[in-house]
């Protein structure tokens, strides 16, 4: 193994030591101990990937090859079947990667403070470890069945931190919830891989998309759907989306880190990993492209309407990630990944903002009872607003040029309905954001109980800030961004640049951006009574945009309820009358013809006789007539 | 000395075995079943004890000591069986004894 | 020399054990471990030349128009069935100790092991009327330890269900087994092969039935779920760690090499049954409310997936399921030893009855979580290894069928997080307000293996397999049933 080999290795398992170290140390450990473990390890890790990404970089630009793939051992090896481990390092990857160990890092230290006074505080950072730990090797595997152990092991780290609060029932069953959920779009992704390996005979990235070419477009537009309901089971995009909202009854940090920066970006990832058979599967591609732009429109409505500061948040990056989804299937994955990298930077950014807010009303995450906050938390009301004009798409904000790429490319690539879907979503976007900032940092006074306090805290301001910085420049990283992705995404069908700007639609754009602000000031600042008025008029749209369109309530009867139904009649009346039948059947019959020799047995003496005189008469009638017949045919018995 | 013809032994075994086996199958005081079954017995030792000497072949005759032996003792068994009943239940109809255990 | 060690040491410490006083304690648990390890360290002999390595011993026995030899043989297949035999040994027999009776320890340690040496002997068969012999004799301790240690009446019901219709099963296998040696003369069948004629399709028929009964597959299933619910917790540790294999091992080393025409005629059924076995199970696992049977539903699916494995005849499948197996039998032990502890700490193991032990047994969660996460196929734990191995192998084959028993998967996911959740999350709440600790170190040390080999089989299953899934010791007839031709059709 040489030192590149092992450096890559070392950064992925770096997460997982501290996960491990703390977890067997556990009580023993002092909690700043494993404080300083859970961070130095990421710390570590992402100064490392960055050594990676530099030196991949100047490598690249001297000649050498990227993208760099290291193999270490064999997982299984059954002729005809081979599967290894190996990591695959290129641009793609090293985005993640970078996003993964560095706002990784800061909601760790983020959590540092915002988690102090929880009593599983060493847990909470073993889980978070993990959860890096399991992400990396979501992104760094060079093959499907690596990627299918990452994407199950994020999944693991997801519900054990939605459920973090495990003595809470809501937080319990929401953790239930999203592993369910993760588990079908687990199943998907094995059956990708079935296929894969049926038709492609192998589950090597490199393999596999070596021979691409060679496979028809019904057997690769199959892999692809199955791809996408794992990357929609995992992104939180329709119809797999109700547990992401629910997931935000895990700790803060959480949210930012898992549920909007890195996990519920993996099926972007996945998408744009897999860029050759979605290139060569054009339906299966069109059908990511759809889902991902409904999903940004449909979560953009509900964001409108919801009154948790932290669900208004989760409807948003459903909304973003649908963005993302649809840039990689219409073909744009550069711009895909572009907005997954701004994105990371301003939602995390919101989250947080969010989470000292959270912090500092107690608990308290209904925005109808926040407001007036703007001046008693300056820092968290400074830092939303930048994450709010990111988000919103206001330049020269990251979200701007981001966005914009996306859009870009609907109009390029001739999406002419998707890219309304998308514009509109972004109207929205603007219009849900605002309300948000409003409701709660102005529209008149504090309206919550008590008096709110701000408690500055170190840990918590310094990442704050940090990502503040990132979500305003984050957008200038398009050609560096650009020019690296070339060299992940070779061949692809479609151009895949993202740092040239179509100023008309970008015009266009800001304009709507503009209006949804406008909006949500005269809604929310300047006539409250116009507000009151409208709810009025659209009391029945509202209410089922408000309930997220019923969907989990279908679901509820269209799944759960006939599961339960097949369960209790397997486990009750199946059970009871037909298996449990066969046996007695059985016996039944058993005792039926003991029955009938137990009449011989009647203890009756005279009737043995009988029986004995009987037996032996036909006996004897038996042996004179075959003597019978033999001595009629000459022969006598001897 | 005119031979007595085996056919003749034969007949009278046949009858004798008959007399035991109706009268086993219809009587129902034990005593009598006895006596039948010791009918039986001797109309087969009858048959044996003929055949020897049809034959000149002694195992016949012996074999019916044999029997004398066993259904001397198998007598004395039940006798003592049916003594113990009748101190048991006032009463020896082998038809109302029908179970192994008092 | 050394697997007769190895079959009957457990067999000598029941009676070293029975010829200490009952009262004893210290030296009874004492000698009762040391002849489980003992006989676990022995066995680890069999692979410390690696996996490949062969074992054999041979003492001819019956001579005459049919002839039967003492042959015992380990290696290929064998092995594995044997080091999971030993592992899950030691694990319940340690476990053991902490059972209620202290009057009655001492017969419940001995019937335990030898209940070991039954599932050895059975393991190391390699002539037919050995197998036959230790198949019934395995059904007496098991029947002693549930109807004398385990105390209530329905395992005692139980206790009779499982002598029936596991004998019934066994006198099915012993017309199978006549029916070979008529036709072959000799029970000594192992690596050879033969022309059974019409009669192959109803010898194979019986041997499947017995197997299936074992095993147990859909429909056969009645007795299990009582068996499993009212045994002690080291006992059905051993019965569906290890004893729950003995049907598939016949199915590997006899039915499918001795009947490899019938194996395919009959495949079509023995699918059905296996995908039946794999969705019903993963459905009235859901329904129950006793965790005990939720767990033995679990096995009944998971084990079906093992048939799935051999009746797809697939190139990976059938290895694959050798990674199932091992990793069953951990799980499954892992997890009624662990509901084992959490009875003892909460006197109940129904759920709703009790919740958020989390709160003050964090080791117990997390051993629980493993093991939970293990059957429930999370990837990178062996479940999933052998899972995804024999499911990659059979959707080549058998897409459809596979394709159905992915329901299972999702399904496996609620009703093991319907377990886990409620005895670990939620309101901390304990009937009558009991106070309990955490694990204690040994039964963290009871688990630690089981838990080891779980990460261990999930990260590297390739460890199992080291000759690249070409099973030594496979017969050449058997290697023509797996590799899905038809030798004389």
């Amino acid at each position: 193994m040489d030192k590149f080999a092992a450096l890559v290795l070392v950064i992925l398992l770096l997460p997982l030591a501290g996960a491990v170290l703390i977890s067997f140390a556990g009580p023993y450990l002092p909690r700043v101990a494993a404080a300083v473990i859970a961070n130095g390890t990421l710390l570590v890790a992402f100064l490392m990937t960055g050594i990676v990404a530099l030196t991949g970089w100047q490598a690249t630009s001297s000649g050498q090859t990227i993208p760099q793939h290291f193999a270490y051992g064999t997982w299984a090896l059954i002729p005809p079947l081979k599967i290894s481990f190996g990591l695959l390092i290129d641009p793609l990857a090293l985005t993640w990667m970078l996003i993964i160990t560095g706002v990784g890092f800061l909601i760790h230290l983020y959590s540092v403070g915002y988690m102090a006074s929880d009593r599983n505080y060493r847990t909470f950072f073993a889980y978070m470890n993990l959860f890096v730990f399991t992400m990396l090797l979501l992104v760094m595997s060079d093959n499907f069945l690596w990627l299918l152990v990452g994407w199950g092991g994020v999944g693991l780290a997801s519900y054990l931190l939605i459920g973090f609060y495990y003595d809470r029932v809501s937080a319990v069953l929401a953790a239930r919830k999203a592993l369910i959920m993760n588990v079908i779009g687990d199943v998907g992704i094995m059956i990708a891989i079935f296929l894969i390996y049926a038709h492609l005979g192998s589950a090597a990235y490199s393999d596999v998309f070596a021979r691409v070419a060679s496979v028809g477009a019904p057997a690769l537009t199959a892999i692809g759907l199955w791809l996408l309901l794992g990357a929609v089971a995992k992104s939180a995009q329709l119809p797999l989306h109700t547990w992401l909202p629910d997931a935000m009854e895990g700790p803060t940090p959480v949210s930012a880190l898992i549920h909007a920066a890195t996990m519920v970006t993996a099926g972007v990832y996945l998408i744009a990993r897999c860029y050759p058979i979605y290139d060569h599967a054009p339906v299966a591609a069109e059908v990511v492209a759809v889902v991902g732009a409904t999903s940004a429109l449909f979560a953009a409505t509900i964001g409108c309407v919801q009154y948790d500061i932290k669900r208004v948040l989760a409807y948003s990056t459903m909304s973003q990630i649908g963005y993302m989804m649809f840039a990689v299937g219409a073909g744009a994955y550069t711009a895909g990944a572009f907005h997954f990298l701004t994105h990371a930077f301003f939602k995390a950014l919101l989250f947080m903002a969010a989470g000292i807010v959270i912090q500092n009303l107690g608990g308290e995450q209904d925005i109808r009872k926040m407001g007036g906050l703007a001046g008693k938390m300056p820092l968290a009301f400074w830092t939303f607003l930048i994450g709010t004009v990111a988000i919103a798409g206001v330049p020269p904000f990251a979200g701007f040029f981001s966005k914009d790429a996306v859009i870009d490319a609907a109009i390029a690539l001739h999406h002419p309905v998707l890219g309304a879907f998308l514009i509109i979503a972004a109207f929205l976007t603007a219009f849900y954001m605002f309300r948000l900032l409003f409701l709660t940092f102005f529209s008149g006074a504090y309206r919550g109980d008590g008096a709110p306090h701000d408690h500055p805290m170190v840990s918590m301001n310094v990442p704050v800030v940090v990502l503040a910085i990132l979500a305003t420049v984050g957008g200038f990283l398009a050609a560096p961004l650009g020019a690296a992705l070339r060299l992940t995404f070779v061949g692809a069908l479609h151009d895949q640049d993202i740092a040239t700007i179509n100023w008309p639609v970008a015009a266009g754009a800001f304009l709507l951006v503009v209006a949804g602000i406008a909006t949500a000031y005269a809604l929310y600042q300047v006539r409250p009574q116009l507000r009151e008025s409208l709810i009025r008029a659209l009391a029945g749209p509202r209410q089922l945009v408000m309930n997220a369109y019923y969907l989990d309530t279908v679901y509820h009867w269209l799944v759960e309820v006939p599961a339960y139904a097949i369960a209790d009649a397997a486990a009750g009346f199946f059970e009871t009358f037909i298996i449990r039948a066969i046996p007695l059947a059985a016996s039944a019959t058993a005792a039926a013809l003991g029955g009938f020799a137990r009449a011989w047995e009647s203890g009756q003496l005279r009737r043995y006789g009988l029986t004995i005189a009987v037996g032996v008469v036909l006996l004897l009638a038996w042996y004179v007539i075959t003597a019978y017949a033999a001595a009629s045919q000459g022969v006598l018995p001897q | 000395m005119p031979q007595v013809p085996l056919a003749d032994y034969l007949i009278l075994a046949t009858v004798l075995f008959v007399i035991g086996l109706v009268g086993f199958l219809v009587r129902r005081n034990p005593i009598t079943m006895l006596m039948a079954i010791e009918l039986m017995w001797n109309a087969g030792n009858l048959v044996f004890a003929a055949f020897a000497r049809n034959f000149g072949d002694m195992t016949g005759q012996v074999f019916v000591f044999i029997v004398i032996t066993v259904a001397a003792a198998e007598a004395a068994i039940s006798l003592a069986i049916v003594v113990m009943v009748f101190r048991h239940r006032e009463d020896v109809d082998v038809d109302d004894i029908s179970v192994m255990r008092g | 020399m050394m697997i007769d060690l190895v079959i009957f040491l457990p067999a000598i410490a029941a009676i070293a054990l029975l010829c200490i006083p009952r009262d004893a304690q210290r030296a009874l648990r004492g000698v009762a471990l040391i002849g489980a390890l003992a006989t676990f360290v022995l066995s680890l002999g069999f692979i410390t030349g690696g996996f490949g390595n062969e074992f054999d011993q041979r003492i001819p026995w019956i001579s005459g128009t049919w002839t039967a030899a003492y042959h015992v043989h380990v290696g290929g297949l064998s092995v594995y069935f044997v080091l999971l035999t030993t592992l899950v040994s030691v694990a319940a027999i340690w476990g053991a100790f902490s059972y209620s009776d202290a009057g009655k320890l001492r017969g419940f340690l001995a019937l335990l092991l030898l209940f070991e040496t039954t599932l050895l002997g059975l393991f190391t068969a390699a002539d037919l009327l050995l197998f036959y012999v230790y198949w019934d004799l395995m059904l007496i301790p098991v029947f002693l330890l549930l109807v004398g240690y385990s105390g209530s009446a329905e395992a005692r019901s139980a206790a009779w269900s499982y002598l029936l219709y596991n004998g019934a099963g066994g006198l099915v296998l012993l017309l199978g087994v006549v029916g070979v040696v008529l036709h072959t003369g000799t029970f000594e069948v192992l690596g050879q092969t033969y022309s059974f004629g019409t009669l192959e399709n109803w010898l194979f028929a019986a041997f499947a039935l017995a197997f299936l009964i074992k095993t147990p597959s859909f429909p056969f299933h009645a007795w299990m779920p009582p068996t499993y619910t009212n045994s002690p917790p080291p006992l059905v540790a051993m019965v569906s760690g290890v004893q729950s294999k003995a049907g598939l091992f016949g199915f590997l080393v006899f039915a499918l090499p001795l009947f490899p025409v019938a194996a395919h005629t009959w495949a079509p059924v023995l699918l059905v049954l296996a995908v039946a076995s794999i969705v019903y199970g993963a459905f009235a696992a859901l329904g129950q409310r006793d965790m005990k049977t939720l767990v033995a539903f679990s096995s009944l699916s998971h084990l079906g997936l093992v048939v799935l494995a051999l009746f797809a005849f697939d190139l990976t499948s059938v290895p694959g399921s050798i990674v199932m197996i091992v990793s069953h039998g951990l799980i499954s032990a892992a997890l009624f030893l662990l509901l084992g502890f959490v009875e003892e700490r909460t006197g109940s193991r129904e759920i709703g009855a009790f919740g958020g032990l989390a709160a003050h047994a964090p080791r117990l969660q997390a051993l629980m979580l493993v093991a939970a996460m293990a059957a429930l196929g999370l990837p990178g734990l062996s479940g999933f290894a052998g899972e995804f191995l024999i499911l990659i192998g059979a959707w080549q084959t058998q897409p459809v069928y596979t394709a159905i028993s992915l329901i299972a998967i999702v399904v496996a996911s609620a009703y093991v997080l319907k377990m886990f959740q409620a005895a670990m999350h939620g309101p901390e709440s304990v009937p009558g307000g009991r106070t309990y600790g955490d694990l204690r170190a040994r039964e963290i040390w009871i688990l630690a293996p089981l838990i080891a080999g779980i990460f261990l089989f999930g990260i590297w299953p390739g460890v199992l397999l080291p000759g690249g899934g070409s099973l030594t010791g496979a017969t050449p007839a058997h290697t023509v049933a797996l590799h899905g031709q038809r030798p004389h059709a």
